[in-house]
This record gives C-alpha cells, sequence and structure tokens, in this order.
C-alpha cells in the first residue's frame, strides 16, 4: 500500500485514504411457515481520496486499481470550490475483531432455516401473515492513509426483523419488531419471545382505536424515545448541521438545553447496530455525550468540522459506502437511564397517553420541529392504562419538548435502524428508558 | 457483458437459470453552503444469478469480477438447502422488446466541468433571488449502466439506461426546505428555478388553527402518497397474500370516475421508461384505474405463474436482490381546468406541496398522519401565508373516492411519476 500512498503524493496529493471493504452476507426470509428466500451474496469494493491542494477527491471501483483510482480522483479534486485544512492526527495502527460467542459461521444454513421456520409456528387467531428476515453479515474494513494510520476491522452483524400482520373482515392491522447487533447467533435466543409479541400487538390492534388529538402528557417507550434522541437531538447535534446554520442547538454548547434529568450520549462502543469501532476516516471514537444533566456537552464530528470548529474528532465520520464521503453520523444514540419506575411515572398522569413503537420520523433540525409516529399506544386516565390506541403521531419542538422532561425511567434498551441523511444510508442504533413528556401534541383523528 | 462460458457452465449445472450483470459509471458533484465541496466517482460491476435445481431456488450475487463461477456454485448450493418451491414456474421466455431510448448521448457527454458550470450558474440565481437565501446542501448525480440478463429459457436482453439528477435544501433563517429533480436528459438551471419560487412564497410562515378545510394537492405530494400507498396496493404479491386494500377488489368502482392511472415503459424520454423489465419481460402498457375502477395488478413473473397469467413486466431489482414487483411510469389522466382556474375558485382552503414521513403511510390500510413540509393557506383564490408546524390526517384511499378536480397541467414529480393537481373537497389540517 506505501507505494500508492507515495504516488498519491507525487500527483499533489498532501493527504491520501485508500480503503477496501470485503463483505460476505447470509439473508434468509421466512414468510407464512415457508422459506421465502435464501440468499447470500458477496461484494468488495476499493477506494481512495485524497486532498489537493486542500480540495478533496473521491474514486472507487469494484476492482482493485489503486493507481486508476488515484488518478480519477485527482483529476475531479480541483471542482472543489473552498480548499480546507484540518488538523492531522498522530500515527496509529489498530487491529479489531468483533468477538461473539457464537460465529454465525459455525452454524450452517439449514439449521438457521430450521431455527427460523421454527419461530414461524404461530397459532393465534386473526393473525394473518407473518414474515420473518434473519441475515448475518461479516465485513474486512482495511484502512491505510498518509498519516501512518492503519486500521483493520473484522466485523460481524446480525439482523432479525419480524413483521405480523392481523386481519378481522374489512380490517388490517400490522406490527414490526426488530433487533439488529454487533453480537452473534446467541442474540437469536429472544427472538421466540419477540415473535409471538409482535403477533399480539398485530392483533390486539384489531381493536384500537385512533387517539383523539391535542395536547397531553406522554410516557414513551423505549422505541420511540430512542427515536426521539436520534431525530430530535442527536440529528440537531452533528456538526454539519451547527456549521450550516441548520441546527436549533447551533451556539448553545455549554447552556442549559433541558431539564437536568435529561443525559444524551452517542455510544461508538455499544454492541447495538450502530457500532463503530473505527470510522470512516480512521478516527477510533468512544462514548460523546450530547447533554449532560440537560447542559449540551459536544457536537458529532467529522474531522473536517472538528477542525473547523476548533474541537476534537469524535469518531463519528462515516459514509454509506467508500463512493461517499464521511460526513457527521450518529452511531448509537440513546437516553441514559434516570431513576423514576414505569408505575411512579403513570401515576402522575391524570388524562394522557402511553406511547410505544415507531413507524420513524422527520425532524426539521432547523426549527426544532419534530413528527414521529408512534405505532401503538394506551389512552391513560387517572393513573391507569386503559383501552389501546393507534396511528398516533407525536409533534412538538426540540428546544421546548427538553425542558419538558423530568420523569426518565430506569429501563434502558435498544433498537436497530438505519439512519438516511443527505442520501446515504447508515446503521445505527438507538434506545432509551420510558420517559414522560410533561406536555406534548398527539395527532389522531 | 456476461462470459458465453458462464452459460454453458449453468446449463450443466442446473435445470434452469438467469444470469444478471451490470455495470454503473457514477458521477456525483457535491454542495454544501453555497460551494462544492466533494466530487466522487467510479464505477461497479455485479452480477447475481438465479437458479432452479429439482424445483428448488437458489440465489447468489457478487462484485467479485473474478467470482462469478463461485457465485453460480453458491446459488447452486443454496437451492440444494432450500425447499421445492411449488409456485415456481419457470423465468420468462424469449420476447421481442420495442425500441425505447434510455441512454442519449447528450447526458453520456456531461462531466464533472459541465455540472461546475450549471452549478455556478443557478448559484448566480439563487443569490440573485434573495442574498439572505442559503444552498445548505445540493447534489448532482449523473448515472450511466449496461444491463445485460440471460436467461435459460431464451432471453438474451441489453440495454443501456443514462439518468441524472440535482437534489437540493435551501435555507432562510431557520427555515429550510429540499427540492429534487430528475431526467434522462442533462439538466439546465431553469428547471429548478421554480423551487426557489416556491420555497419563498412560504414566507412569512404562520401557525395554523386545527380545522377541515378543502385540500389542493400539489403533483409532488400527489406522488409521494401514490409511491407509498399504491405501489404496496397494487402488488400482484400484496394482493395473493391478502394484504393489499385492493384484494378483491378487481373491476370494483374504488375511486372518484374522473381519476384514471396508466402505467407505461413505453413513452419515450419519460423517467422510468425501458424496452424490458429486470427479467427481461416486454414491457406494455398498462391501465391501474379506469374512470375509478381498478383494472389490473402489477406482476413480475414469479407472481404471474402462480396467478396463471403472463408478467406484466413489473420487476425491478439490482444485480443484488431477488426481483420486487414495483411501478414503471404512472401517468394520471389530466382534468380539464388549469390550475389557475381551480385556485381561483378556492374560497378557503389547505395547498399541500411536499409531506413529511411520508414512509408512516398504513400500507395495508392507506391512513396517513403526514407533517405538511411545504404548504399554504388559500384564501379568496389567492396563496396565502405558508404553514407553520401544521399536519394533515387523513386515508389515501378514501381521499380518492371524491375529487372536486384534476388540473390539465401535468408535471413531472420525481421517478417515474406524471401527474396532476388534485382539489379534494376535504382534509382534516390539525394545527394548534
Amino acid at each position: 500500500m506505501q507505494q500508492f500512498l507515495r504516488y498519491a503524493e507525487k500527483k499533489g496529493a498532501s493527504f491520501v485514504e485508500l480503503k477496501s471493504i470485503l463483505g460476505s452476507r447470509n439473508f434468509l426470509q421466512v414468510q407464512d411457515k415457508d422459506v421465502k428466500e435464501l440468499s447470500s451474496g458477496t461484494s468488495q469494493l476499493y477506494g481512495v481520496r485524497v486532498f489537493v491542494k486542500g480540495k478533496e477527491g473521491v474514486a472507487f471501483s469494484t476492482k482493485q486499481d489503486y493507481k486508476r483510482l488515484i488518478d480519477q480522483a485527482v483529476k475531479y479534486a480541483r471542482l472543489i470550490s473552498t480548499p480546507i485544512t484540518f488538523t492531522p492526527l498522530p500515527a496509529l495502527k489498530k487491529k479489531f475483531v468483533t468477538k461473539v460467542k457464537e460465529h454465525p459461521d459455525s452454524i450452517s444454513l439449514e439449521e438457521k432455516k430450521k431455527f427460523v421456520l421454527k419461530l414461524a409456528q404461530q397459532k393465534q387467531k386473526f393473525l394473518r401473515s407473518l414474515t420473518l428476515d434473519y441475515s448475518d453479515m461479516k465485513k474486512e474494513f482495511s484502512y491505510v492513509n498518509s498519516e501512518g494510520r492503519e486500521f483493520s476491522w473484522n466485523d460481524l452483524r446480525i439482523i432479525f426483523r419480524c413483521h405480523a400482520y392481523a386481519q378481522d373482515g374489512d380490517r388490517n392491522e400490522s406490527y414490526l419488531d426488530t433487533f439488529g447487533s454487533h453480537e452473534g447467533f446467541e442474540r437469536m435466543k429472544e427472538t421466540p419471545a419477540l415473535v409471538s409479541n409482535t403477533c399480539k400487538i398485530a392483533v390486539d390492534l384489531l381493536k384500537a382505536k385512533q387517539p383523539i388529538g391535542g395536547n397531553f402528557p406522554v410516557i414513551v417507550d423505549q422505541h420511540l424515545g430512542g427515536v426521539f434522541a436520534h431525530e430530535a437531538v442527536g440529528h440537531a447535534c452533528e456538526a454539519d448541521a451547527i456549521l450550516q446554520g441548520t441546527s436549533v442547538l447551533k451556539g448553545k454548547l455549554n447552556t442549559l438545553v433541558g431539564n437536568e434529568s435529561v443525559t444524551i450520549v452517542d455510544d461508538k462502543l455499544q454492541l447495538s447496530n450502530g457500532q463503530t469501532l473505527v470510522d470512516d476516516e480512521g478516527v477510533c471514537g468512544g462514548k460523546t455525550y450530547l447533554v449532560k444533566e440537560g447542559v449540551l456537552q459536544s457536537y458529532l464530528h467529522n474531522r473536517v468540522t472538528a477542525s473547523l470548529l476548533k474541537m476534537e474528532p469524535t469518531g463519528n465520520g462515516r459514509a454509506q459506502s467508500l463512493s461517499e464521503k464521511p460526513i457527521p453520523r450518529m452511531t448509537c444514540t440513546y437516553v441514559e437511564n434516570g431513576k423514576s419506575s414505569f408505575d411512579a411515572m403513570l401515576k402522575t398522569i391524570q388524562d394522557g397517553y402511553y406511547l410505544k413503537g415507531t413507524l420513524g420520523g422527520q425532524v426539521n433540525p432547523a426549527s426544532g420541529e419534530f413528527l414521529f409516529n408512534a405505532q401503538y399506544g394506551y389512552l391513560i386516565k387517572k393513573g391507569e392504562m386503559k383501552s389501546m390506541v393507534k396511528a398516533a403521531s407525536l409533534t412538538g419542538n426540540i428546544a421546548q419538548t427538553l425542558f419538558n422532561i423530568h420523569l426518565v425511567g430506569n429501563d434502558l434498551k435498544f433498537n436497530a435502524g438505519t439512519c438516511g441523511k443527505d442520501g446515504q444510508y447508515v446503521p445505527v442504533g438507538d434506545g432509551a428508558p420510558h420517559f414522560k413528556i410533561d406536555l406534548a401534541r398527539v395527532g389522531g383523528q | 457483458m456476461i462470459d458465453p462460458k458462464l452459460i454453458t457452465y449453468a446449463k450443466k449445472k442446473t435445470d434452469q437459470f438467469e444470469f444478471y450483470w451490470t455495470e454503473q459509471e457514477d458521477l456525483s458533484v457535491q454542495v454544501q453552503n453555497n460551494a462544492v465541496d466533494f466530487v466522487s466517482e467510479g464505477t461497479s460491476t455485479g452480477f447475481g444469478v438465479r437458479v432452479l435445481l429439482d424445483g428448488k431456488l437458489g440465489f447468489a450475487s457478487t462484485l467479485r469480477v473474478d467470482h462469478y463461477e463461485e457465485c453460480i456454485d453458491q446459488a447452486i448450493k443454496i437451492a440444494k438447502l432450500n425447499v421445492k418451491d411449488p409456485l415456481f414456474k419457470r423465468f420468462p421466455s424469449a420476447a421481442k422488446y420495442a425500441s425505447v431510448q434510455t441512454l442519449y448521448p447528450k447526458l453520456k457527454q456531461l462531466d464533472g466541468d459541465a455540472i461546475a458550470e450549471f452549478l455556478k450558474e443557478y448559484f448566480a440565481f439563487v443569490k440573485e433571488q434573495d442574498p439572505a437565501l442559503k444552498v445548505s446542501t445540493a447534489a448532482y448525480e449523473k448515472s450511466i449502466s449496461h444491463l445485460h440478463i440471460v436467461n435459460s429459457e431464451g432471453v438474451n436482453a441489453s440495454a443501456s439506461f443514462g439518468a441524472n439528477s440535482f437534489s437540493h435544501e435551501l435555507v432562510k433563517g431557520t427555515d429550510a426546505l429540499g427540492f429534487g429533480e430528475a431526467e434522462l436528459l442533462p439538466l439546465s438551471v431553469d428547471m429548478v428555478k421554480p423551487h426557489l419560487e416556491r420555497f419563498l412564497s412560504l414566507f412569512p410562515k404562520e401557525k395554523v388553527k386545527t380545522q377541515t378545510l378543502p385540500l389542493l394537492l400539489h403533483p409532488d405530494a400527489l406522488g409521494s402518497l401514490l409511491s407509498e400507498a399504491f405501489t404496496f396496493a397494487a402488488d400482484a404479491e400484496e394482493v395473493r397474500l391478502k394484504k393489499s386494500f385492493f384484494a378483491g377488489k378487481l373491476g370494483k368502482q374504488l375511486f372518484d370516475p374522473k381519476f384514471s392511472l396508466l402505467d407505461t415503459a413505453l413513452v419515450p424520454g419519460k423517467y422510468a421508461s425501458r424496452p424490458f423489465d429486470d427479467e427481461g419481460v416486454a414491457s406494455q402498457d398498462l391501465p391501474l384505474v379506469e374512470k375509478g375502477v381498478l383494472k389490473n395488478y402489477l406482476y413480475s413473473s414469479y407472481e404471474a405463474g402462480i396467478a396463471g397469467k403472463q408478467s406484466t413486466g413489473h420487476a425491478h431489482r439490482s444485480y443484488g436482490s431477488l426481483p420486487t414487483v414495483g411501478p414503471n411510469n404512472w401517468i394520471v389522466a389530466p382534468g380539464k381546468d388549469s390550475f389557475s382556474d381551480i385556485l381561483g375558485s378556492l374560497k378557503k382552503a389547505v395547498y399541500v406541496k411536499q409531506l413529511l414521513g411520508t414512509h408512516t403511510i398504513k400500507e395495508a390500510t392507506g391512513e396517513f398522519s403526514l407533517g405538511v413540509y411545504e404548504g399554504n393557506l388559500i384564501s379568496n383564490g389567492n396563496v396565502q401565508s405558508g404553514i407553520k408546524d401544521g399536519m394533515v390526517v387523513g386515508n389515501v384511499f378514501e381521499l380518492l373516492k371524491d375529487i372536486t378536480a384534476l388540473s390539465k397541467d401535468v408535471l413531472h414529480a420525481g421517478g417515474g411519476f406524471y401527474l396532476p393537481y388534485v382539489l379534494f373537497p376535504s382534509i382534516k389540517l390539525v394545527g394548534e
């Protein structure tokens, strides 16, 4: 690799990265007790990133031809408008291996198939269709740069997805649950409970009504709370949004942005879906406090935003692929445990909602407006959970909502997701304990 | 292109097979804060194999150009592990394809320097409109791909495709709004100029009261509703599994008689046109809804085999995935009134141009509860202030049962969607 680094320098590059990803993946889908898809794939991609007089160029190919890629990357770097510089990092060499208890390779495809087929044997009245997806993915990431930084990461991830459809006459409902983690097949132990619970909720939804809209106190569960941490707070902490002036948290560093019971972190080391031991710019990150006891502590950086804002890189420079620009992205973002119990929170609500699960959401980080759709929930009356509701949305403003969280539970859980930004999709994790928002707008009927 | 040796190899080892080979060249120029800040160029070559062995299907794919034989072996290994699929009939047979141009020489010639020129002109126009306006992010993407499909049943189809797109997010004060444009021919700045006008027409943004109002939908918003709800409902597989709202409703009057929707891949110059689908099935015109009556479902060869029909040519896939069903171009029949006549007729209404979070629409039922990303109130035939923090709540399938008017103007609303403006009698707008 050294010869290619030298070649790029000869071509005028002051900074060079050479990267490759070799991957393989097995996928199994069971639909209604039958195997719907069994497939596997292999991939390879080589990428070059150069800075020529501060101007960045990237080239990639499925063929290993670093010399040609360097030529290509250098050629188009001249189109960049403004040269940028970033603070150099010291030389460092590290090898990472994701260690698991039960390696998916040690289990034959035949056994995996049997395992998932067994999970699909669900008998519930009104359950009409059940789809289960299992995939395991191996990835060998190699990184070398002209600063003398060299990393490799032998990574492994499994993803499980369960989608249940229920029907009663003309009425159809569905419910989806999923996990993704840098763990081995041992994680599949929890799937029997996950699958039967998913089926039960889909069936229960047949009787749920849309909530009556209005402003209410709301308890959100770990799923919805995790999405809140990610969408409402995490995105607003991404340093590119700060630099573009599109974040409601711009200029708020070291100030109170929420109630002191709120602590939100982005943790690169969690085993959850978003784990990033080394990012796509050769930065190894750890646990980054975004909000600590209500005070805004840090933004999420790639190397360029960290230099521009004169801060330390946080290891959040992630790209969907070697063809893309590493930009500030979350890894595993979650609300830290508080002290309240779920029952104690429930008792404080006379008239409100308990909202669970998420069908996704979006946020306008510039204004702080957010919208999340809960998968379902329950009406709360006089401190007790009553009838089930569905298709409830939660809207509000980040700035106000963070001050409206006083009670945070102590039952943190993680969820797997995929986050899209600037056309790039990366795996992420999020999580939260149950927490209460004193007043939020619930949309429904 | 596919090496004939691989065909001989697969013929020997399988009962039926299908190769899907694609090579794609991408060029991407990205903008941040009014300046070009990233350029990336590259090629990727992918190969996907489906095989049938003793009634069992296997699929494997690879990006490793020197692993094609191993990839075929892996597909065979998977087929052996698989259970027999009695629903699978066979891969499509050889067919004659219409000639549809899918790669234009002008697009081939578009290089990084030409894109840089486009951006220079675009920045100047943005500045001229309003010095307070900023382009926070933008991307100009060009891609050219070559596709070759060969199967054991006689399909040998190849074509080249080219497309380019421009997406941009504009910021003024604390408000941001994104737009996109995609065409087969190189884009001109004139094509994106209306976006700026749309953005500036939102100011001053105001909060709204919760109320029920007539709804005027811009083609962009209609496209995102159809793309989520109709794509799922029209998929023959979802119909067979009875997850689709359209299940068992063929030939029924589901929508307003003014609503007709045609799926076509044969109109030259339209974004999603193609001579054959991703299994080598010849493209055709397919009316989905005629005068409110549901006419057809969308099939891939697999689903068509189960139903005892011919595939309608709606398979979509990449080298690394199995075919799924999706729309080609969707063209909604225009109405008689001009957009300005419809607007002029409105005393009070909500005008929605883009929606937030359309992926949360309930596919099975059509229910939605979505943020108004870009929208205005209308009063006495005039577009008023932009909507802040608004949400619309309704059901896609219910809405289309009663249409007040469709415009005669039809716009390209992203992807293969070519749609008019549509006026509905009422929607619930949730605000304060």
